[in-house]
């Protein structure tokens, strides 16, 4: 079919989707004839007829210019007051921008169109964020309409410097993209190739988010999350300032972080609302249930299968005697509860609000009392799985804990196979992975490895925020100030 | 290849730990108590252990001992301690472990008979705690004082346990562990010290220590010089003094410094104790916080610690046995004339001069008392 701006063609294009409209409107004062192209219930239809259409039947002057072309700058310089107007010459720009709701009346003789943004269709209101609440602090979060977002993080960052780059992905869905970054502070060479990145993602559809991020993770292999989504627009403006540049997706109600580190994923909002002291602790105990949830079932496997030295008495003989008339090993009680506790917390994600709520209080009963009374498992058992999986969920972010979850169940294979030794095996495997891993540019365990100790203070203690005066050297290489 | 390392990697870990006698918790008996004897030239080594329910140990019945609650002992004889070890994991139903044995209990007669023959075979258990405590049993076998412990239902270990706290409130470190010992028997220059048990009617008792010589028992000590070892070791946490004007005061902080001199092959120590005592309990009407009270109560404790002091320092030059490792002191401070001196270090140990240099402060315990 002939790629041409022209009524036909597109009438043709469409002629069997009902919601789009291709219908001709006529000057009368001129006798000029246009085409309206839109699709129905994604345009404000009462503001096309009330700024456009009426001001046309009723402009006095339009009669005084007799051609297509003049109609059209007549109409792009005041004959038709909007805010965003633009002539399209490219039929395929031309399809996506009405495909995205814009409204375009398209001129067959000048096979172009002039295009007016006049979208509405319905959405999301912006509501507190359901992930990463705060008590103190700001409550808005992200919706699914890009432009929404992208304004939520200019209300943020009234620097001239934001620049908010636009971008489509997806060969049939066309998907928007913005690309925000402060100039003045980001490092160009990662911008650019986040950009050339995101340029060669050939795929039909941007369904789900991991059709975007796994093309944009620099190790895609590894389980812990190198990019990092958000809901909240203050933790997007504050990580653009420090030179890490987000990505917006339209039909994501949450923006990507690039790029992220692991003390990024262990940092909460909450953290800069309380006193540094009060943030500090917090992050310690977040932390601490980091090494609880990898390492406390894996622990008690080679604690009670190999070395029990690593039990203080009282505990070695309470867990002898729990274990006793316990017919399975301590490997296959704390796997199978572990893979129990992974069945509830996904049953109860599938499961309408309510019954979720019940299916956790009944699997809880099931799970630890019953099977306790059955001896089919230990009592302790119990509590280290439970206590595990709790410390799970601290994590303030839920790509990183589903991640740990993983590990954890390799640790535990681990210990089963060689006790302690294993662990530690798996350990300097895990060590070294984490040292090597590189997300453009930024060591993944950065700012733990980083030489410069400006750039410790805000890890696993938070200093006050008078002591952050540096950004990091990879982010921000031309400025690294942030406060004198 | 990653994968493969991936696939190998815990295959490689089940190989490697082969030897490492996977075992479940609940299908081992962990020994407790370790009790060491010697006699007829055979070693028996009892060991107690928990029995937890009715279906755990038992122990083998031609084996062990008597057993009453939940503690039970099994019994192993060999010609040497490992021996008699060897012989209890091999008779016993279940497999022995060491790794949560607390305590070792030696007889007097394997502690006649020599410390290292018992202990050696603990230096080279890689499973062993090394903060386990040794004792001596006072003119006692361990397992007839096991047994007897047994006998009277009260839980060994528990009681053991309970005495190394009462240990800890007196003394700021406990040097009986298995790696002090271990390293004391290294130094044959001074004497090993271990302190030795008696069984009281309400539990068990530490009197003071038995002193090795050459790694046989040579003698037990009495409680007050055994105190007068701690006060030179600097480990004194808390001591009473009972003075005759019906004072009791509690020493609440100590600080002993030795200081070794010798010239022309004449050794000479100097003692420099600190202390600082609280008041107790005062049965007189004098206010014994006027000047010249405090300074006679001062002098008071000072020659009260004095005579537990020279009690072990007398001790020591009348045996000739070096009981508070001052070998390595005086080899430290002087180093050019310790070579002089050390063949005949033994003999030397009886000629030292002690000089003693003792202060101290009373300070007031407000509560209501005046």
């Amino acid at each position: 079919m002939e790629q041409v701006i022209n009524s036909q063609v597109i009438k043709e294009l469409f002629s069997k989707s009902g919601d789009v409209l291709v219908r001709p409107i006529k000057i009368n004062q001129n006798d000029i004839t246009f085409h309206i192209f839109c699709v129905d219930g994604m345009i404000d239809s009462q503001l096309v007829d009330r700024a456009l259409l009426r001001s046309l039947r009723e402009d006095p002057y339009i009669a005084q210019y007799k051609t297509e072309k003049a109609v059209m700058d007549y109409l792009q310089n005041g004959g038709a007051y909007h805010v965003f107007t633009k002539e399209e010459s490219d039929y395929q720009l031309l399809l996506k921008y009405v495909m995205s709701g814009m409204v375009a009346f398209i001129f067959d003789g000048e096979k172009k169109a002039i295009i007016y943004d006049i979208r509405m269709f319905e959405k999301r209101s912006i509501s507190e964020p359901t992930e990463e609440n705060v008590i103190k602090g700001a409550k808005d979060a992200f919706v699914e309409v890009m432009r929404i977002n992208t304004v939520l993080i200019r209300r943020r960052i009234r620097s001239e410097y934001l620049v908010i780059e636009s971008l489509s992905v997806g060969k049939v869905s066309k998907t928007d993209l913005s690309l925000c970054y402060v100039s003045n502070i980001v490092n160009m060479d990662t911008v650019s190739k986040i950009r050339e990145k995101i340029k060669a993602i050939d795929i039909d559809n941007i369904s789900t988010p991991a059709f975007i991020e796994e093309f944009l993770v620099e190790n895609p292999k590894s389980l812990f999350p190198q990019i990092m989504a958000t809901q909240r627009p203050d933790r997007i403006s504050a990580n653009l300032s420090d030179g890490r540049i987000a990505l917006v997706v339209d039909g994501l109600p949450f923006v990507y972080l690039l790029p992220c580190q692991l003390v990024m994923l262990m940092q909460s909002p909450e953290d800069y609302a309380n006193h540094y002291f009060v943030g500090s602790a917090l992050r310690a105990i977040r932390y601490i249930s980091m090494i609880v949830t990898l390492f406390l079932p894996a622990f008690y496997i080679a604690a009670t299968t190999y070395q029990n030295q690593m039990l203080p008495v009282q505990l070695a003989l309470s867990t002898q005697a729990a274990k006793q008339n316990v017919p399975f090993s301590s490997s296959t009680e704390v796997l199978g509860l572990l893979i129990s506790f992974e069945i509830l917390i996904e049953a109860g994600l599938r499961l309408p609000k309510t019954v979720g709520t019940a299916m956790s209080i009944l699997g809880g009963i099931i799970v630890g009392q019953a099977a306790v009374t059955a001896n089919i498992v230990s009592p302790l058992v119990v509590v280290i799985v439970s206590l595990a999986g709790i410390a799970g969920f601290i994590m303030p972010n839920q790509d990183l804990s589903s991640g740990i979850r993983v590990i954890r169940f390799v640790f535990a294979f681990l210990a089963s196979a060689g006790g302690f030794l294993g662990l530690t095996v798996g350990l300097i495997i895990l060590i070294t992975h984490l040292c090597s891993m590189d997300n453009y540019g930024v060591a993944y365990l950065s700012p733990f490895v980083d030489i410069d100790e400006s750039n410790h203070k805000d890890t696993i203690f938070r200093y006050p925020i008078r002591y952050f005066r540096k950004r990091t050297e990879k982010l921000a290489p031309e400025n690294h100030t942030k406060q004198k | 290849m990653k994968k493969l390392i991936l696939l190998l990697v815990p295959l490689l870990l089940c190989g490697c730990t082969h030897d490492f006698s996977r075992k479940e918790i609940d299908d081992i008996d962990l020994v407790l108590v370790l009790g060491i004897d010697y006699s007829n030239n055979q070693y028996t080594v009892s060991g107690l252990y928990n029995s937890g329910s009715a279906s755990a140990g038992g122990g083998s019945s031609s084996n062990s001992g008597s057993g009453t609650g939940s503690e039970k002992i099994a019994q192993g004889k060999g010609k040497t301690a490992y021996q008699a070890l060897e012989d209890l994991k091999l008779k016993n139903k279940k497999t022995i472990s060491l790794a949560q044995t607390g305590s070792f209990l030696i007889g007097s007669d394997a502690a006649k008979h020599g410390i290292r023959e018992s202990l050696d075979f603990l230096s080279r258990d890689e499973t062993i705690k090394m903060e386990g405590l040794i004792y001596v049993i006072k003119d006692k076998k361990a397992s007839d004082f096991m047994n007897e412990g047994i006998k009277n239902k009260q839980t060994i270990h528990e009681d053991l346990e309970a005495m190394k706290q009462k240990q800890q409130e007196t003394l700021t470190r406990n040097d009986n562990t298995v790696v002090n010992i271990l390293n004391d028997m290294d130094q044959t220059l001074s004497s090993i010290l271990v302190p030795y048990l008696i069984a009281d009617k309400s539990g068990y008792l530490i009197q003071g220590y038995a002193v090795f010589d050459q790694y046989k028992l040579k003698d037990y000590l009495d409680e007050e010089t055994s105190d007068g070892v701690n006060f030179l070791k600097n480990i004194m946490r808390s001591y009473p003094v009972y003075l005759e004007d019906k004072i009791s005061l509690l020493i609440s902080y100590t600080n002993t410094k030795l200081k070794a001199k010798i010239s022309d092959r004449e050794i000479s120590v100097k003692i420099k104790l600190n202390f600082e005592t609280t008041v107790k309990e005062v049965l007189m009407e004098q206010d014994i916080f006027k000047r010249k009270e405090l300074d006679k109560l001062t002098g008071e404790q000072n020659s009260y610690i004095k005579d537990i002091l020279e009690k072990a320092t007398n001790y020591s030059k009348i045996s000739g046995l070096d009981i508070f490792g001052l070998a390595r002191l005086v080899e430290n401070q002087n180093v050019s004339e310790w070579k002089n001196i050390k063949d005949n270090w033994n003999t030397s140990i009886s000629t030292i001069n002690y000089d003693y240099d003792i202060n101290s402060k009373i300070t007031k315990a407000f509560i209501l008392g005046k």
